[in-house]
């Protein structure tokens, strides 16, 4: 799978409501972009230092987007490209096939997208993040 | 199901979930901090390389779980879904704030909008999300949505006309920066703004005349007449916005100069 959202950049795929949700999806076709908040179901446990996927350096797990964390919710930006019934239909993503989804919130560039930003130890590795993706897939591919 | 434990809690001036800011132009010069649990602390090392942190929490005084959100708009009601409404399945609030520092175990932010008390699950690093400003829709909120970057810097140069500087400069963030490169001068800080304007030597009242004002989600390019009724000059500003108020402005104050001769065969004058 994907390791950050910028490596599913192009998938596509769809969020299913459960039907007594549904009357919460009024209106949301407006908005080109959403917020995802979902259970790392595959993750179990949590460790307060990881060595992330594209590091060779243990870093505080906060400082990490890494699924085994105190709470496992993971978070993704997506492009919504229509609604029908209690079916998502969207683009750039990076969840696993059965991802649990908690919560599905309006993008908004004014909160949720800043600009002139630091990322810290990332900033070499976010470079090379669109083109490298997790061990599995990576079999899987080349089978 | 998944079981929630938080891992810190939120100290903010906001007491109540209701005088937490819906705009992000109120929220801009909010300071608190998240108290991170000691069991939790080890988690937070090499977390304060990063500028901006996303955090997920709790709306704890709500466990209400509505489908349909009146928002803080005159616009009726809406799915739940396409709002940011407390009152949604799962409780579950999500904020982008910045990060000043980390002190044992206690993590500074800014420019926030969670309640004291309020419950933190996670904190994660914010990665640049990779979404073009443009191509952004906002559905029901883009008639009533908070003022764009193009308004704020409008409203900056209306206030700059009343002349009353401390006023344009609530709508600078705290650590605005104006550069103007033609001088090789920078100049930091609200009340470094306030006394340059205030102690210039002017000749008398100064207008401002903006003659345009073009941008996109963030950045804004204004070309405006400036005098105080004796001299008269012209500025090109770049202005970037973020949460609402301009963080930077690099400004040109460009000189008049008579046309060369060497093109005057290829050239009409302007005027």
């Amino acid at each position: 799978m994907p390791i950050q959202p910028a490596g599913g950049k192009g998938i596509r795929g769809t969020v299913e409501i459960h039907p007594e949700y549904r009357a919460g999806l009024e209106d949301l076709d407006g908005f080109s972009h959403i917020i995802l908040l979902y259970h790392f179901h595959k993750s179990d446990g949590h460790k307060l230092r990881v060595k992330p996927f594209m590091d060779s350096v243990e870093r505080g797990l906060f400082a990490t987007r890494a699924p085994r964390r105190p709470n496992a919710i993971g978070l993704s930006i997506v492009k919504l490209n229509r609604i029908e019934d209690c079916v998502l239909h969207v683009e750039n993503l990076d969840m696993l096939d059965g991802t649990p989804v908690l919560d599905i919130k309006p993008y908004v560039p004014e909160f949720d997208g800043q600009v002139d930003v630091r990322t810290g130890w990332l900033e070499a590795a976010r470079k090379r993040v669109a083109d490298k993706r997790s061990d599995d897939r990576f079999q899987t591919e080349s089978i | 199901m998944i079981q929630l434990q938080p891992v810190g809690v939120v100290h903010s001036p906001f007491a109540e979930p209701g005088s937490v800011p819906r705009y992000a132009a109120e929220r801009a010069n909010a300071n608190g901090t998240i108290e991170v649990f000691p069991e939790y602390r080890e988690g937070l090392k090499d977390l304060d390389s990063f500028s901006h942190v996303v955090l997920i929490w709790r709306f704890h005084r709500s466990d209400e779980e509505l489908l349909t959100a009146t928002p803080p708009y005159d616009v009726g009601m809406k799915g739940v879904f396409a709002t940011r409404s407390p009152k949604r399945p799962n409780s579950l609030g999500l904020s982008v704030v910045e990060l000043e520092r980390i002190e044992d175990g206690i993590v500074h932010i800014r420019n926030f909008d969670m309640a004291d008390g309020t419950p933190v699950l996670d904190i994660k690093p914010y990665i640049p999300d990779g979404v073009d400003a443009d191509d952004v829709k906002l559905g029901w909120l883009e008639a009533v949505r908070p003022p764009t970057a193009v308004a704020t810097v409008q409203e900056h140069w209306r206030r700059m006309q009343t002349n009353d500087f401390s006023y344009a400069a609530e709508l600078l963030a705290k650590d605005f920066v104006l550069e103007w490169p033609l001088s090789n001068e920078r100049i930091r800080g609200k009340d470094n703004f306030i006394a340059v304007n205030e102690e210039y030597p002017a000749n008398g009242r100064w207008t401002f005349d903006v003659h345009r004002c073009v941008g996109n989600a963030r950045e804004v390019v204004t070309d405006v007449s400036v005098s105080d009724g004796t001299i008269k000059a012209r500025a090109i500003t770049f202005s970037y916005v973020e949460g609402g108020v301009l963080r930077r402005q690099v400004e040109y104050w460009p000189e008049k100069y008579p046309a060369p001769k060497n093109r005057a065969h290829l050239v009409e004058p302007l005027e």
